[in-house]
């Protein structure tokens, strides 16, 4: 194996790892919790 | 061979390999060369080679294929468990269901709805609500989630809206009378689930469940006769899982993204190795041969 498959193979271990724990602890950087200001401004349909 | 003597040359490659022939009036000769290290060149001649002439030499092999083809055998593993990951901690039961009346007049309600139970150490917690009669128009849904034991509130805003109408390309609709969040990283614990609420309707746009009669099938139109002020069930679902699904994207585009960038440098290289070739790229270099590529072999 090369240097580079090493280094990409070290990569995804990371992401696999950040992933399983972001499962363990449901983390998500995009999860809805904590936006508790309402949406303002216009409310209605955008259709055209 | 003599001093100023001319011929006519033509080389032929492989990575790795180069088969040259000269020819002029009097006879045609073919050589075969191997491409050396440049370790092995500074070892037999005591000078310095080049590690990475750019553009690569004619019959240079692109370094990137073995890390490719490595690589990619490392991303299907890391992609197998990533799905099986996703498939172990998805869903679970319902954690609450229930229903909170529901009324377009811009009043605000609130409603304490649970208890909630969270089991596992931390949970995603996801509240679904359908206003199943929602029509032009909007409702406003504040939750809190709050720790009986710790007062911790965890909060997240929704808002379910549906439009309808008629333009000049026929009938239209938009929103959804559903509206989903999701609570990340939610303690264990036993919570209270607080709704404040607000139901409005979008301009001059009639209450569509005012009317008793509607969803009996009898016929009538929903949005003759209205008035106002009745009320229709917002059911409130509580839902658990582990794994977002923006989490699992991000993952795969992280797991992939430097493949592409490996792959790019190889397409780069083999683009500038066969830029001088009379006979125009092969392989993947042809693959994505661009259509300023194709103007230049015109010109």
């Amino acid at each position: 194996m090369g240097r580079g498959a090493f280094l990409y193979g070290l990569w995804s271990l990371g992401v696999v790892g950040l992933f399983l724990g972001s499962t363990f602890y449901a983390y998500s950087p995009f999860a809805d919790g904590g936006r508790v200001a309402p949406r303002a401004g216009f409310y209605g349909p955008t259709h055209k | 061979m003599q001093v100023g003597e001319e011929v006519a040359t033509d080389d032929y490659v492989r990575p790795g390999y180069m088969l040259s022939r000269e020819a002029n009036a009097q006879e045609v000769s073919w050589s075969q060369s191997t491409l050396l290290e440049p370790k092995e060149i500074e070892a037999a001649f005591d000078v310095e080679a080049p590690r990475h002439p750019w553009p690569p030499l004619p019959h240079q092999p692109s370094p990137y294929p073995a890390t490719l083809k490595t690589g990619f055998k490392i991303a299907l593993a890391g992609l197998a468990l990533l799905l099986l990951l996703t498939f172990l901690f998805s869903g679970g039961p319902t954690l609450f269901r229930g229903t909170v009346p529901l009324a377009l007049d811009g009043r605000e309600n609130s409603a304490t709805l649970g208890p909630v139970v969270v089991n596992r150490p931390y949970q995603l917690v996801s509240i679904r609500a359908v206003a199943p009669r929602l029509e032009n128009a909007w409702v406003d849904i504040d939750y809190a989630l709050v720790n009986r034991e710790t007062q911790e509130s965890y909060q997240a805003y929704g808002l379910a809206e549906r439009y309808s109408g008629q333009d000049s390309d026929g009938p239209w609709t938009e929103g959804s009378r559903g509206a989903t969040v999701k609570l990340a990283a939610v303690p264990r614990g036993t919570y209270d689930l607080v709704v404040d609420y607000t139901g409005n309707r979008w301009g001059t746009a009639p209450i569509a469940y005012d009317t008793p009669t509607w969803n009996s099938g009898g016929g009538k139109d929903p949005f003759s006769g209205s008035s106002g002020g009745a009320t229709e069930d917002m059911s409130i679902e509580v839902g658990q899982a582990q794994v977002f699904v923006s989490n699992f994207i991000l993952a795969l585009l992280l797991l992939f993204v430097p493949l592409i960038f490996i792959f790019w440098r190889h397409l780069s290289f083999e683009k500038a190795r066969q830029g001088e070739s009379d006979t125009g790229p092969t392989g993947v270099a042809a693959m994505f041969q661009s259509g300023d590529d194709d103007e230049e072999e015109d010109d």
